[in-house]
């Protein structure tokens, strides 16, 4: 290798390098590059190095010329606090190149200044050309820029995504109350043709009366479809368990069926299992509309021949229940392989050539796999075109004995009533009806606790574990489903079966409900007879006692309204007592007036959050009582207030109801 | 480009004008997307089809848009977003701009899509100062005229532009800008 001057090597290191500190054997400082003497100054020369800087790599080095000989090589990370400026190197023995002493070569440490001192003035002169630090710092400005661009992005979209769920549920709302408002008057249009068709008319009127009919049927079912369709799960909820005869059902759906077969010349059989002597646990409503669907699709493709329902147990693992088998065959023209997965789907009235004749609406299909899905099965089809179809599905049933469905349905010829055992939580904000289903509750053979708000309910749950909780959903502060979620979360309380108490549960609500983590709905007023069917799937069923005082009676509303129904008081009055009655009854009379004039004073003002809360306390009271015109006509108000729709309530006709019902009352608690 | 000069452009638009401008800019544009991420390449079409509209919506010449996209790029862009960069760069408006090209140098070992212009300054030409341009893109010489002015702005220093001089060239766009500095 050619040798150089000291004054040549040092030029040369200055090319590649802009931080140089030349050290001698002593370890002073015996020359020093542009930039370390624009920032000590010329007066570093002949200071020690460990002076200047402070090091903090390699671990021990302190500057001196004896430390520095034993780090040769390695990474030297220094600063000086005071000038704010810091270097990053290397250490290396000028005795190789015949000079004396350590040099110490490297460039501005860029992390630790824009860190400690972001306003150090260095510029791109200040670091070597193949230096990747200012690269560095573009590059994680660009990254920074990037994050904060995806951020932006994520929140944009965020916000969009709410906004289209909202808009999405308005529309969903706005379409579910249209569909409610269409299906009125159409019901009346199809009841006035019915009613007209029973007359005399010619030929050509009464086709054309029979081909209205049958469009405002068809517009019907698809109004109804659309309202199951925006509740994903069906109306299901309002199908509880119920116990059933299966032969009672399945001759139901060949009687309704049999007329039509008949007039197509059609035989209309029932195979497998002759009889199911034991009812059944399970949801008839369904199973009856989906084989009244099945029997009647396959009459209508079938032109010759018969149709045949087969139903049938099969051997089921679970020892509590039973398998049985449902299908409908029919012999007609059999569907193609490649249509049969599009059956199902909704207006699916072209899939084949058969249904494209077919004047139904394409949804009975959709709507029988939606009803067999809800119960726990699976619609399914096997065919073969021109040899007819088979639709089928199986459901797991649970089978009680006579004891056990006398005791569900209270029909014994004894009258025997039926007890339920466990602990139970009653939450209701309303202390009239808290007392009240309390009572009902342990005369049936519960121990029940009551809270009177969703938060007393968390804390009461916080300390015991009870076998049910029956939560109000109206309730002031804490709703019911808030309370049940934050009750989910206990970890004492993660199975307690918790149903929700209400006086109207739409679909809406039952979704809600379901999320928050509930599992069933009772409806208000309570009624003590239902209650062992209504409550036995959480809880055990105890035998019976002998009340000849208790037997099913109809206390619900029905078309007319009675704007008194006695019974519910005088069934009360025999639950628990005359003088609780008398004391509840005086509670609400006195509570009423109040009520109703903050009622009044709030539709004067156009407060529809006040009108709503007065009119479903109003509401619930009057159904506790008896008064199912008034408590109908507040139910009413309740949801126009609360949906904001106009308000159509006679109040006039509304106050006379009320007050008729309430005469009603106080003559027959002042007769007992 | 990348998409950091559209989100300027865009982010020019609703400060100064609103929102709802900027969607009409972004309709009559015709470019689909309304979000742009800065370092992602976009097509220079895009770029050149959002300032032609904004010209059109307010109603001014494309030139005078390219110019007060410069300062706007200047001011709330790069000062903002690259301020370490923009103070590493220079200490004033020569300094910087003399010092551009060992910058976007170095952006290009990053960023391997990145073609940037260059800048090659004479501080002692006749008239004064003399700031020659040249990029593969064109068009946009009345956008480097923006920028100048910003950068003199940012750099509290003063310019007046005394003329502007296009080369020819094969390809591209080569313009000199004859500067007096106050």
């Amino acid at each position: 290798m050619e040798s150089t001057s000291g004054s040549e090597f040092w030029d040369r290191l200055l090319e590649l390098y802009t931080v140089v500190c030349q050290i001698d054997t002593e370890g002073r400082v015996t020359a020093i590059s542009p930039l370390v003497e624009r920032v000590f100054g010329s007066g570093a020369i002949g200071s020690s190095l460990g002076d200047l800087f402070e090091f903090k790599r390699p671990a021990g080095f302190d500057g001196t010329y004896r430390a520095g000989a034993e780090s040769l090589g390695e990474l030297v990370l220094g600063y000086n606090e005071e000038k704010e400026f810091a270097l990053r190197g290397q250490l290396h023995d000028y005795s190789t190149f015949g000079l004396d002493g350590l040099c110490l070569i490297g460039v501005p440490w860029l992390w630790w200044m824009q860190e400690k001192n972001p306003e150090h003035g260095l510029s791109f002169s200040d670091f070597p050309i193949l230096d990747i630090q200012m690269d560095q710092l573009f590059f994680a400005s660009a990254q920074q820029t990037m994050v904060a661009d995806l951020e932006d992005l994520n929140a944009q979209l965020q916000l969009a995504q709410q906004q289209l769920e909202a808009e999405g549920e308005r529309r969903q709302r706005f379409f579910g109350h249209v569909s409610h408002e269409m299906r009125t008057p159409l019901n009346g249009v199809i009841s006035a043709l019915t009613l007209i068709k029973d007359g005399q008319f010619d030929e050509r009127t009464t086709k054309f009366i029979g081909l209205a009919a049958q469009s405002a049927n068809r517009l019907l079912e698809i109004i109804n479809f659309s309202l199951d369709t925006i509740n994903p799960q069906l109306d299901t909820v309002n199908e509880s368990s119920e116990s059933f005869s299966m032969d009672s059902l399945i001759d139901d759906c060949l009687a309704i069926t049999q007329a039509r077969a008949l007039e197509k010349g059609l035989r209309l059989e029932r195979v497998g299992e002759k009889s199911f002597p034991k009812k059944f646990m399970g949801q008839p409503r369904l199973l009856k509309q989906v084989l009244i669907n099945l029997i009647g699709n396959a009459t209508k493709f079938t032109d010759d021949g018969k149709v045949v329902l087969s139903v049938a147990s099969i051997d089921s693992a679970d020892s509590d229940k039973r398998c049985i088998e449902f299908s409908v065959a029919d012999q007609g023209p059999g569907i193609p392989e490649d249509a049969q997965s599009k059956i199902f789907e909704p207006f699916a009235t072209g899939v084949t050539p058969q249904t494209q004749k077919s004047k139904g609406t394409g949804l009975g299909l959709n709507i029988a796999k939606r009803c067999v899905e809800s119960m726990g099965g699976v619609l399914s089809v096997t065919s073969k075109e021109g040899e007819g179809a088979v639709f089928g599905f199986r459901l797991r049933l649970t089978e009680v004995s006579d004891r056990e469905n006398q005791l569900l349905t209270g029909d014994t010829d004894t009258e025997a009533v039926a007890t339920l055992s466990g602990n139970i939580l009653l939450v209701d904000d309303d202390e009239e009806n808290l007392l009240l289903n309390a009572q009902v509750l342990s005369s049936i053979g519960l121990k029940v606790e009551t809270a009177t708000s969703g938060q007393a309910a968390i804390e009461q749950a916080k300390n015991e574990v009870f076998n049910l909780i029956l939560m109000d959903l109206d309730m002031p502060q804490m709703n019911g489903l808030e309370a049940a979620r934050a009750i989910r979360d206990l970890p004492a309380s993660k199975t307690t079966p918790i149903v929700a108490l209400t006086a109207h549960a739409d679909v809406d609500m039952k979704q809600r409900a379901l999320a928050s983590g509930m599992q069933g709905f009772l409806e208000k007023p309570m009624l003590r007879d239902r209650l062992p069917s209504q409550l036995g799937e959480w809880l055990e069923l105890q035998a019976a006692n002998t009340d000849s005082s208790f037997k099913s009676g109809d206390q619900g509303t029905n078309s007319r309204d009675p704007v008194f129904l006695s019974a519910i008081v005088e069934r009360m009055q025999r639950d628990v007592g005359a003088d609780v009655v008398d004391a509840l009854v005086s509670k609400f009379l006195s509570e009423s007036v109040g009520r109703w004039d903050t009622l009044q004073t709030a539709l004067m003002n156009g407060d529809l959050p006040v009108v709503s809360r007065e009119a479903h306390t109003l509401g619930s009271s009057c159904f506790t009582f008896g008064l199912q015109r008034a408590g109908n006509q507040f139910r009413q108000l309740e949801s126009e207030a609360r949906d904001e729709r106009e308000l159509t309530v006679n109040m006039e006709a509304l106050a006379e109801d009320l007050g008729e019902g309430i005469t009603g009352l106080e003559q027959l608690v002042q007769g007992s | 480009m990348y998409g950091v000069v559209n989100k300027s452009l865009k982010e020019m638009m609703i400060n100064q004008f609103g929102d709802e401008r900027w969607q009409k800019v972004l309709k009559q544009s015709g470019v689909a997307a309304d979000s742009f991420l800065s370092m992602r390449a976009y097509d220079d079409d895009v770029t050149y089809k959002l300032a032609q509209a904004a010209a059109d919506e307010l109603q001014i010449d494309l030139d005078d848009a390219l110019r007060a996209f410069g300062v706007h790029w200047v001011e709330h862009t790069a000062a903002k977003e690259y301020s370490a960069l923009m103070r590493a760069t220079g200490a004033d408006m020569l300094g910087f701009l003399e010092n551009l090209n060992s910058l976007h140098d170095r952006i290009s070992s990053t960023f391997l899509d990145y073609r940037p212009p260059s800048f090659i300054v004479d501080r002692d030409c006749a008239s004064g100062v003399s700031i020659q341009y040249a990029s593969e893109r064109i068009g946009l010489t009345p956008f480097v005229e923006g920028l100048l002015n910003g950068l003199a702005s940012w750099f509290g220093e003063s310019i007046t532009i005394l003329d502007i001089r296009p080369e020819a060239v094969d390809a591209g766009e080569k313009s000199t800008f004859l500067i007096s500095m106050q």
